[in-house]
């Protein structure tokens, strides 16, 4: 371990560093190799952050794509529906019956439909002490 | 808005990934970082600048994690770092952790703090109770010891290209000067 790096560790911090040490920091070959290993190591934490905060992908891909799957799905599956259908009616479709016949029947008379005499007349009347008020008691 | 809940919103997203980190289920690190806001709402803001109050909260967080582990509910230990690991994403991603979890304790801390989280050396040293000095030479070691580990992977990590940023992903160094 060589602690002139440090120097590098505090740069690539954003601290603040004395430009000549920096300067002869970098004049080493392994202090540049040093520099781009600790940016790489940074690149990989953010893109482990990246992942972690990244929505979870559906299975199906994008809303986009799984439309035009089920789109083409039902294009295929009418077409092939149609061109089945050309081919094979005259298999598949029975030759029609012949339509049954619909007699009309007129309801029967009956005679209980006429209107029995009455045999007892109730008759209404008022009371005489019946008065008439107001007020519902 | 109190300053409890701004606190809460702009640091929950910063101890949760360093949380998970360390204890590595992410429902535990959820309840983790429950229990660290719960503390502090419970014993209030301290009177001190953001960075203060940013390594203030780190520190509890640091703690809680390190009792959780020391409980021994962490997760089980990973494995070895691969020889040689295949260049696809999770590979990649699982050589890194494995090589994270191999690291003494504050090294890791210090690495995670710095890298997942983005604090400054100043608010790691008040988090992790040690001075500038040792978090320039810990982080360092902690970079070396790594770098030796994932030293296949890096040069396929490398592959992809890499992109010079001087800031972690959670930095916090343009809030705190604006």
């Amino acid at each position: 371990m060589d602690a002139s790096h440090e120097i590098l560790d505090a740069f690539i911090d954003g601290e603040t560093v004395d430009p000549a040490t920096l300067k002869q920091a970098l004049s080493d070959p392994a202090g540049r190799d040093y520099l781009i290993d600790a940016w790489l190591l940074r690149g990989m934490v953010q893109d482990e952050i990246a992942t972690e905060n990244a929505p979870p992908q559906s299975r199906g891909g994008s809303p986009v794509r799984s439309w035009l799957i089920a789109a083409s799905i039902a294009g295929a599956c009418l077409v092939g529906g149609y061109f089945a259908g050309a081919k094979f009616a005259h298999v598949i479709v029975p030759a029609p019956e012949p339509a049954p016949q619909i007699e009309s029947v007129a309801p029967p008379q009956r005679p209980s439909s006429v209107v029995p005499a009455a045999t007892r007349v109730i008759r209404l009347e008022l009371d005489p002490n019946w008065k008439a008020s107001t007020g519902g008691r | 808005m109190t300053d409890v809940d701004r606190f809460y919103a702009d640091h929950r997203e910063g101890v949760f990934r360093y949380l998970r980190r360390i204890v590595g289920e992410a429902e535990a690190a959820r309840d983790l970082t429950q229990e660290v806001f719960l503390r502090v709402s419970r014993a209030g803001l301290p009177e001190s600048t953001d960075v203060g109050r940013r390594a203030w909260v780190f520190r509890i967080a640091r703690n809680l994690a390190l009792n959780h582990v020391r409980d021994g509910r962490r997760r089980p230990a990973a494995e070895g770092v691969p020889d040689r690991p295949t260049p696809g994403t999770q590979e990649l991603g699982a050589a890194l952790r494995s090589a994270i979890d191999a690291l003494p304790a504050l090294e890791r801390d210090l690495f995670l703090l710095r890298e997942v989280v983005g604090l400054r050396y100043d608010e790691m040293a008040a988090a992790c109770d040690v001075s500038v000095e040792t978090v320039r030479s810990r982080l360092h070691q902690a970079r070396t010891a790594l770098r030796a580990a994932l030293g296949v992977t890096l040069d396929v990590r490398g592959q992809r290209g890499v992109r010079c940023s001087t800031a972690g992903p959670g930095s916090t160094r343009d809030r705190s000067e604006r």
